[in-house]
């Protein structure tokens, strides 16, 4: 018997080419989320900190939404513009995740639009 | 008592898009294990020659999907049953162009997806992998 | 995972050789711990400073996924803490 796959929401903008999520088989695999106001799905550029906050908040509100939650993620990866900016992420990063927190990957890469950070994971559903 | 999941490399029917082989590299191109395939990042291959393919990047993104849909079938899997992609370009600015040929292989309940852009080698303009849930 | 001490949890920067020698040791120590091993990898993402050590990478790399590698992107992105490579990776249990 196949897996089972099903989109759990999409992000509210238009045309998007990729929904926030997509359970498949045990696991939810979240999209790279980078910030954006939950309403209107507007980008919210700013500081590394304050981008961090804003993606981890509305990951919360996704999780729930999808029945699962920041203690049933197993993987994080986190790209930023800049692994200078990585104490400034790691503040906010740790105000969110449980004790203790998933695997993690963090690296430096070139984002769309000029958004400083990036997060994508994967979660039991 | 759960039983160890078993583990298989996969590879495609097309030998020329078997880079791990032809160059002789330390990987598979995709494992499955358990109700998954995770494969190994693929670049714009002409299934044809097996040469490289650089042209425009519409093009090296076309080629890549084409060949990873080749992978999966290969694979009693499908571009319907991926659940993650990660596409990586050379140049960020690409990605409008990248955008409008993905959605083509994509057009209905798309996957997870994570773009972003990093040096690739070799002059490719892109690097696909994807995680699907098996057959 | 990153070229860290597995007793002191220092950092033990080098060459990407020397680095990636580390790395794969405390892969191999944590996955045993934890029933699995470098044999049962599914998917690995070996992170590098600069792309121009693919081959360097790879020399050190076959001596430990010998038989049956699993699948493998190379990513050339800026590591943690300045480090020339990490490797990110997905085992069966």
């Amino acid at each position: 018997m196949s897996a089972r796959r099903e989109i759990i929401s999409w992000p509210l903008h238009a045309g998007a080419p990729a929904p926030e999520a997509v359970r498949g088989g045990d696991f939810l695999f979240v999209s790279g989320l980078t910030a954006t106001d939950p309403q209107s799905g507007m980008r919210m550029p700013g500081t590394t900190a304050s981008e961090t906050r804003q993606i981890l908040t509305n990951l919360k509100q996704l999780l729930e939404r999808a029945g699962s939650s920041f203690d049933k993620i197993v993987k994080v990866n986190v790209l930023l513009h800049s692994m200078l900016e990585a104490p400034n992420m790691n503040d906010v990063y740790v105000q969110f995740f449980p004790d203790p927190p998933p695997a993690r990957t963090v690296c430096g890469a070139r984002l769309p639009d000029g958004m400083k950070v990036m997060i994508e994971c994967t979660a039991l559903a | 008592m759960s039983e160890a999941l078993v583990r298989t490399a996969i590879a495609p029917k097309n030998p020329l898009l078997n880079a791990s082989r032809v160059g002789n590299l330390p990987h598979v191109p995709g494992i499955r294990v358990g109700d998954y395939i995770f494969l190994s990042g693929m670049v714009p291959v002409d299934p044809q020659t097996g040469e490289r393919s650089h042209g425009p990047i519409a093009e090296q993104v076309r080629i890549t999907l084409s060949n990873m849909r080749h992978m999966l079938e290969s694979a009693g899997s499908s571009l319907e049953r991926v659940v993650r992609v990660h596409v990586v370009l050379a140049d960020i600015a690409h990605m409008a162009e990248m955008d409008r040929v993905y959605r083509e292989f994509f057009p209905v309940e798309p996957p997870a997806r994570m773009v972003w852009s990093m040096q690739l080698r070799f002059g490719n303009g892109c690097e696909i992998e994807c995680v699907a849930l098996a057959a | 995972m990153l070229p860290v001490d597995p007793e002191t949890g220092e950092r033990r920067h080098g060459t990407l050789t020397s680095e990636a020698h580390v790395i794969f040791g405390n892969l191999k120590l944590l996955l045993e711990s934890a029933g699995s091993s470098l044999d049962r990898l599914v998917q690995v993402h070996a992170l590098i400073y600069d792309s121009i050590e693919y081959d360097v990478l790879n020399r050190v790399y076959r001596q430990y996924v010998a038989s049956g590698p699993p699948a493998r992107t190379v990513w050339a992105v800026q590591i943690e803490a300045g480090f020339k490579v990490q490797i990110d990776a997905v085992a069966a249990a």
